[in-house]
């Protein structure tokens, strides 16, 4: 076995997995946000699809939910998205979710005399979530964000049943070549080398925000 | 530090949809969906990939021999590879390959991602009324690979063990086409990848795979001495089956299915496709107009 | 012309009526103390007033300009929001729990509402905070954030963010209640020198000798009620409910 183009495949798939990982926290945290403020909504007609989209992305697996973006557009609408943008809106859609229900859990953990405090100072809906409200919420919820995170890096594995080359998949196959399991702890070791990453930024984040309690 | 954050803002973007050329509802390059009708010659499916330029071929990259990753090059090599890429040549379109998960083989397919699924197919009755069937280019046997060593003789002796066998594939059709042989199995694992199988029967986890004679023969060469071919009373190979490889096409696509026979006949004739054969499997196993 | 017009407030909670039919002024720069048994409507009066909860009937102005009248069912009509908008920044309110902001200093804890809300420029905000803190003796404590002050420190904190709204009429909702003993004097003593220069105040509290002290007039509610108000001499000297003499009798000093 040839590891050196082994080696290479395999980071050229990482960057890969590393793709579907940054596109899907940079748009399901905004959407998150905008899911746990309807979910809050006192509006039925808001919350109650809301909350069943909740249920939905959280209730089905996410594969399932690859498969049905993927393979399962084009039959019901005609629509075929393309194979790498079919995996991000899936992850997108799915993360967007558990994302919303953690921040949902640290806005609701905010304690009403904050709310008050800015009411009675004059501060604006927006101003008090905004500058009180969320600045709190971000660093209560980071240990469950870091759980979040790191389930995405691992998760991005699941997009080669769409076909998309990513780490695990490209490593598969050269198991399957080289009729040898070598291949799968170097990727383990990709998937460590990631996560230690994203764990390491998250204990800087908790630092820096520990100037106050 | 917000401009610091606004900066690796845009770089997260760039990345995120960098290539993402195509517009997202993507035209697919041939027909859109199976059809009942398409007499032989009437559909647009041969128009459509020439003026695409290109072929795209499905296939489950950990097939070996007949599409698989090198292991020294990294490469995408494989006797059916050869092939189409011969049979491409011949009708001047370029040879995509798309590497799909094998078990979407038909969504992939019929929703047109790729124009034919050409990955040591084989021919059953299901897949005749599901798709359109080229002629067959190869004969494949069923077999049962074993641990080399393995005192089992025959398919009677698999009796009370673990079979495995890849799934959804024509494996797991023809071992449920033996009732009675797979009733007389303690049981049937459904694995991913027959590397993976191949290991369980190292560690002894399953007695006995079911499994195309080329791929068998493939690990046999890289791993001499460690499986064995099951034999029967005969002392010729067990077999569950014998079946014809041959290429997948969407139902309605006549007129593609037919400019590929087309040209596997004109490979078969002026013995090119013997040569690739040769190159594979030291002899010509092709079927192709004989 | 008083600062502050409260007449006929009533508010249920859940079908339980809290307020029945309150009625209080309170005239430019006099100090009233609230006083009574708990449950009795003390803290629900102030946050009605503060616009933390609304009435269902009465009228309430400040400042002149009308929060809430009583419409025609004799249900209450709450003025447009930019009224209420505009009402609220006369009122100020220093909590029980104190409710700062725990991941501001204690100098941008103050300086936050004049800068966002009122719009002032943050040096210039930022200079008039560390006046309050000196006038709170907190200098010190600029830059320390609330979690390493003691209570009394962070309740001495609250105020002076009250103050830097430059509110016409300041509440306290029981300011010490949340305090260990030794702490609430340092409270006290503040609300004593804003009284002393002539800050109109509305003091909710349980601490009886204060309330009988630093008071200009003294209000008794007891079930959703007034029962008694006066001087502090007529209250604690000279009332003749009986409600208010077995509620205070308990003090051993009254």
């Amino acid at each position: 076995m040839n590891y050196s183009v082994l080696l290479s495949q395999m980071l050229e798939a990482s960057l890969m997995s590393l793709r579907i990982f940054f596109s899907t926290l940079l748009f399901s945290l905004p959407l998150g946000l905008l899911v746990a403020a309807g979910r809050r909504s006192r509006l039925k007609f808001v919350s109650l699809p809301v909350r069943l989209y909740i249920l939905l992305m959280r209730g089905t697996p996410l594969m399932l939910q690859l498969l049905f973006i993927f393979y399962g557009l084009k039959p019901l609408t005609g629509i075929q998205l393309d194979r790498v943008f079919a995996a991000q809106v899936a992850f997108f859609l799915n993360y967007a979710a558990y994302f919303a229900e953690i921040f949902r859990g640290g806005i609701e953990a905010i304690p009403r005399g904050q709310y008050e405090a800015a009411k009675v100072l004059g501060f604006t809906k927006r101003q008090t979530f905004f500058r009180i409200v969320l600045p709190q919420v971000c660093k209560m919820i980071l240990p469950p964000m870091s759980n979040e995170f790191i389930n995405l890096v691992k998760d991005t594995s699941l997009a080669q049943v769409i076909g998309v080359t990513e780490l695990l998949r490209v490593t598969s196959d050269w198991v399957s070549s080289a009729v040898s399991m070598a291949p799968f702890a170097v990727a383990a070791v990709f998937y460590l080398a990631m996560n230690a990453v994203v764990t390491r930024c998250f204990t800087v984040a908790e630092k820096r925000l520990n100037y106050y309690r | 530090m917000k401009k610091i954050a606004s900066l690796l803002l845009a770089l997260a973007l760039a990345f995120s949809f960098a290539g993402c050329s195509a517009s997202p509802p993507q035209a697919s390059s041939a027909a859109s969906g199976p059809q009942a009708s398409g007499s032989a010659g009437a559909d647009a499916s041969w128009d459509k990939v020439k003026s695409a330029g290109k072929l795209v071929l499905g296939l489950d990259k950990a097939f070996p021999p007949m599409g698989y990753v090198d292991p020294q090059t990294g490469e995408l090599v494989g006797f059916d590879i050869d092939l189409a890429r011969e049979a491409c040549k011949r009708l001047g379109v370029e040879l995509k390959l798309q590497p799909i998960d094998w078990d979407n083989k038909t969504a992939e397919l019929n929703n047109g991602n790729v124009d034919c699924l050409w990955n040591g197919f084989s021919k059953t009755p299901e897949r005749d009324k599901e798709f359109a069937l080229s002629i067959p280019y190869m004969k494949n046997r069923q077999i049962i690979l074993v641990k080399s060593g393995s005192a089992y003789k025959g398919l009677g002796d698999l009796a009370g063990k673990t079979v495995g066998v890849q799934a959804d594939s024509s494996a797991e059709t023809a071992l449920n086409g033996s009732p009675d042989f797979k009733n007389s199995l303690k049981s049937v694992v459904k694995i991913d990848d027959y590397s993976k199988a191949v290991l369980e029967i190292q560690n002894g986890t399953i007695d006995a795979i079911a499994i195309d004679e080329i791929v068998a023969r493939y690990y046999l060469t890289k791993n001499p001495g460690a499986y064995a071919i099951l034999k029967d009373k005969d002392g010729g190979d067990a077999s569950l089956a014998t079946e014809d490889y041959v290429v997948a096409f969407r139902k309605a696509d006549g007129s593609l299915k037919e400019k590929i026979e087309g040209a596997l006949r004109d490979m078969a004739k002026d013995g090119t496709m013997a040569k690739i054969s040769q190159k594979w499997f030291s002899s010509d196993v092709t079927t192709v107009g004989k | 012309m008083p600062i502050l017009t409260a007449h006929g407030l009533y508010k249920s909670f859940d079908g339980a009526e809290v307020l029945k039919g309150v009625s209080v002024d309170v005239e430019k720069g006099e100090v009233l103390t609230v006083i009574g048994p708990s449950g009795s409507g003390k803290s629900t009066l102030l946050r009605c007033v503060a616009q933390l909860e609304t009435v269902d009937r009465g009228e309430i102005s400040v400042c002149g300009e009308t929060l809430v009248r009583n419409g025609g069912q004799g249900s209450a009509v709450y003025s447009d929001r930019a009224t209420c908008n505009r009402i609220a920044l006369h009122v100020g309110l220093v909590f029980q729990n104190f409710n700062l902001f725990p991941h501001f200093s204690v100098l941008r804890n103050i300086t936050e509402a004049p800068v966002r809300v009122l719009h002032r420029k943050r040096e210039k905000a930022e200079a008039s905070a560390r006046e309050l803190l000196e006038k709170m003796e907190l200098s010190d404590k600029e830059s320390a954030y609330p979690y390493q002050l003691s209570g009394g420190q962070q309740q001495r904190v609250s105020i002076a963010r009250a103050l830097a709204m430059n509110p016409d009429i300041l509440f306290f909702d029981e300011p010490t209640s949340a305090l260990d003993p030794e702490l609430t004097g340092e409270i006290l003593d503040v609300i004593r020198g804003l009284a002393a220069e002539r800050m109109t105040m509305v003091v909710v509290t349980h601490e009886m000798a204060f309330a009988r002290d630093v008071a200009d007039r003294v209000v008794f509610l007891a079930d959703g009620a007034i029962a008694e108000q006066g001087t502090p001499e007529q209250v604690f000297g000279n009332t003749h409910s009986e409600r208010v003499k077995s509620f205070l009798s308990r003090f051993s000093d009254s």
